[in-house]
């Protein structure tokens, strides 16, 4: 019998080292598989090579310019995601954009896409660009700042990330630079969007009506922040 | 053509691994050995050495066929689950790779569960043959362990039977008893009862093995008096987690603690015996009054539901399996698009969506009436419709599992899916200072999810959370969204300044108990 106290954010999962040997298979082998599915099925509505590289591609670039922007641990917001070879040699063909039951980021990827498809891959070359600079952040962040129409569409993902809501960057804007801006507007995205905003998270709090803290948990001194976003 | 020659050893090395599990018939006679001993080391993919779950270069699935049906039967009981990120299929993600990884698991688990008690091949089972789970030397029930006036007992101990049933036991002391409390007629979070197309009330049980017996045991977590007393003020609840032998080696591996959770179909006619896996079993009836000894009634019950939950090193949030009777209920795709079988054990093809309202609870009272035997009170029938579908990957695995059931009541049951901890770092994630007489020193307070996202977020039986199907946060059926919230009456240690009443520390305290909501049925 003992009180056991809470672990290191270092600490790491005895199953932890199976699982990522064996998860850590390339992007290249999966194109080689699409590869195959391709030549095998050969009509229909069928993932070219080509474009399932762009949309991996693309994926794990939006999770690098969403950690940036929203300063919170890309394995925290597209959980298993795992850079590689390396968190500071960053090969997108490579690098697991992480899957999770959630998939709150492919949500979140496809509502940008469909609504600002030019700016968002502007940002998402910024990302690619930056991916092995000594400060990737702050690189893609400069990048970012610019010119307004990236700056702005940039604002509207960081709000997206961490209220589930979408805040249109030309109102955004129009709040900054109108004399007389009109009342903030938004539209929740989703009902998973509302469970997985960040803003309560880093409050170390939850959202009212979900919450996936163990019963009693304000009981007990909170968990360091760095278990709820990663940095 | 390399490829091929590598892929073609691969197979012969997994059936070099399947032979060291497989049982001569001679050996299928001998007494049974203790569940888990060895642990099954198959895993969905082939293997690249017999007594390593590690798999072979390049991936291949592990066949399901009439080629290594004989060596997955009498694999065994897995100790721990072998999963990996990856297989042949590389247009599958991650994910999906471990989900099937997961649900391999859990058919060899209900394979080995299910298999006859006397050691017998499960191909060689009857509809009547007594599993290993319902043997008593393997698993205890709930109410067994948790005795009136919370008294404690041992693994050996023999069945006592409520008064109202003793003599028929006497009579045959290796029937089923089946003693009726909420728990066993009512659905979680009294949602309600479920009847089926008979009238009759469908039965729920909880059974625990040795493991999880002797932590309850030792730590006198049978009593609401014991968990309240001092000496449990400090104890974070954290039963044994299983894990497999060191890599190359057969020996050494534990299952760990394992809860099974089944739903019974009062079955009346000899052509329903047939589809199921029967029990012949004493059912109390509830109490009315203290004074007088409530029936009991011998009945034939047919297995319809069948959840396994498994705490692994690995999944400290445990591994959550659930099974069901292929004719318990159709998918809602089959309502909407008219393709239904002749009849369902849970819903009736004939009555229309007006007459017979989809998954609506029972009228009330829910509570049965013993004059009325296990019949519902009125002419309700439960008219049940599974909300989530299975995927097509787990529909494909049933198929291939079923394939090599065949000819046995074992082919008539499909996996649902397996929930299991997706966040693997999370899952594993144990104390920063482990003490090794404490092992495995489980973490259960971490934050933001204690659950580490479950895969998939919900799971539902049709028989054991039916009205709790679908997919509304904090509504909808999670195994471990719903059981991360179980709490033991266990006080904290007293406090000078937060005295109350008689003594008692007034403080609150929520001790989480590992998932399980067990140590609520203390006496």
């Amino acid at each position: 019998m003992t009180d056991l106290p809470h672990p290191k954010p270092s600490s790491l999962a005895l199953g932890e080292k199976e699982d990522e040997s064996a998860g850590r298979f390339t992007r290249r082998t999966v194109l080689a598989g699409a590869a195959a599915a391709t030549a095998a099925i050969s009509v229909g509505a069928v993932d070219t090579p080509a474009s399932a590289q762009t949309r991996h591609q693309d994926m794990v670039a939006f999770v690098l310019l969403s950690a940036a922007l929203t300063g919170i641990a890309e394995g925290k917001l597209a959980p298993n995601f795992h850079p590689l070879p390396s968190p500071t040699n960053i090969d997108l063909e490579q690098s697991d954009p992480g899957s999770d039951p959630v998939d709150v980021k492919q949500e979140y990827f496809d509502w940008v896409n469909k609504l600002h498809q030019a700016t968002f891959r502007r940002l998402l070359q910024f990302a690619k660009d930056s991916r092995n600079a000594s400060d990737r952040a702050q690189a893609i962040i400069d990048k970012v700042q610019a010119t307004p129409d990236t700056k702005y569409l940039a604002r509207s993902i960081v709000l997206m990330w961490y209220l589930g809501a979408w805040y249109d960057p030309d109102h955004l804007r129009a709040l900054v630079e109108r004399p007389n801006p009109p009342p903030a507007k938004f539209d929740v995205i989703s009902p998973k969007a509302y469970t997985q905003g960040w803003a309560l998270r880093v409050a170390q709090a939850h959202p009212m009506g979900f919450s996936e803290m163990q019963f009693g948990y304000w009981s007990r001194p909170p968990s360091p922040r760095t278990d709820f976003i990663g940095n | 053509m390399r490829n091929n020659s590598r892929a073609a050893q691969a197979v012969l090395s997994f059936i070099g691994v399947l032979s060291c599990f497989s049982s001569s018939p001679a050996q299928a006679q001998a007494p049974s050995k203790p569940l888990g001993q060895p642990c099954n080391l198959l895993s969905d993919l082939v293997q690249a050495d017999p007594r390593s779950p590690k798999p072979a270069v390049p991936s291949k699935l592990t066949p399901i066929d009439a080629t290594t049906k004989n060596s997955i039967l009498n694999s065994g009981l897995p100790c721990q689950e072998t999963v990996t990120g990856d297989g042949p299929d590389k247009t599958k993600t991650p994910l999906e790779h471990r989900q099937r990884g997961f649900d391999f698991y859990s058919w060899l688990t209900f394979i080995a569960l299910n298999s006859p008690a006397d050691g017998r091949g499960i191909d060689q089972s009857m509809p009547n043959t007594k599993t290993k789970w319902e043997d008593r030397a393997n698993f205890k029930q709930l109410l067994d362990v948790m005795l009136p006036g919370g008294a404690a007992s041992e693994w050996t101990d023999k069945k006592q039977p409520p008064p109202g049933c003793k003599s028929q036991f006497e009579a045959n002391p290796d029937m089923m008893v089946i003693e009726m409390i909420e728990e066993t007629f009512n659905q979680p979070f009294k949602t309600g009862a479920l009847i089926d197309q008979q009238g009759n009330y469908a039965l729920f049980d909880i059974l625990m093995n040795r493991q999880m017996f002797d932590y309850i045991r030792t730590h006198k977590l049978y009593s609401k008096t014991e968990q309240m007393n001092a000496a449990n003020s400090n104890l974070k609840i954290d039963f044994p987690a299983g894990a497999n032998p060191p890599d190359g080696q057969i020996e050494g591996g534990d299952p760990g603690g394992i809860i099974v959770k089944v739903s019974w179909k009062i079955l009346e006619s000899d052509q329903e015996k047939r589809k199921f896996h029967t029990v012949d079993a004493l059912v109390s009836m509830p109490r009315d009054d203290a004074t007088t000894e409530p029936p009991c009634l011998r009945k034939t019950l047919g297995l319809v539901g069948f959840h396994v939950m498994h705490k692994t090193k690995s999944r400290l949030q445990w591994i959550w399996t659930s099974f069901e009777h292929v004719d318990n209920v159709p998918e809602k795709k089959e309502v909407d698009t008219r393709k239904l079988k002749p009849s369902y054990n849970f819903y009736n093809p004939k009555c229309n969506a007006a007459t017979c309202k989809v998954n609506e609870t029972p009228p009330w009272p829910w509570k049965p009436e013993p004059s009325l035997g296990l019949k519902f009170h009125s002419p309700f029938k439960s008219q049940i419709v599974r909300v989530t579908p299975l995927t097509d990957d787990t529909k494909k695995m049933n198929s291939q599992f079923q394939g090599i059931l065949k000819g046995t009541v074992w082919e008539n049951y499909m996996l649902l899916s397996t929930q299991w901890p997706s966040d693997f770092r999370c899952a594993a994630k144990q104390v920063s200072d482990p003490k090794p007489e404490l092992a495995p020193n489980t973490d259960l307070e971490k934050e933001p999810d204690m659950n580490c996202a479950p895969a998939p977020t919900f799971l539902a039986n049709s028989t054991l959370e039916t009205y709790s199907q679908g997919g509304v946060p904090l509504a909808s059926s999670s195994c471990m969204a719903c059981h991360g919230n179980a709490t033991s009456y266990q006080l904290p240690a007293r406090d000078a300044n937060q005295v109350g009443p008689g003594g008692n520390s007034a403080a609150k305290f929520f001790n989480q108990t590992d998932f399980t909501f067990m140590l609520e049925k203390a006496r």
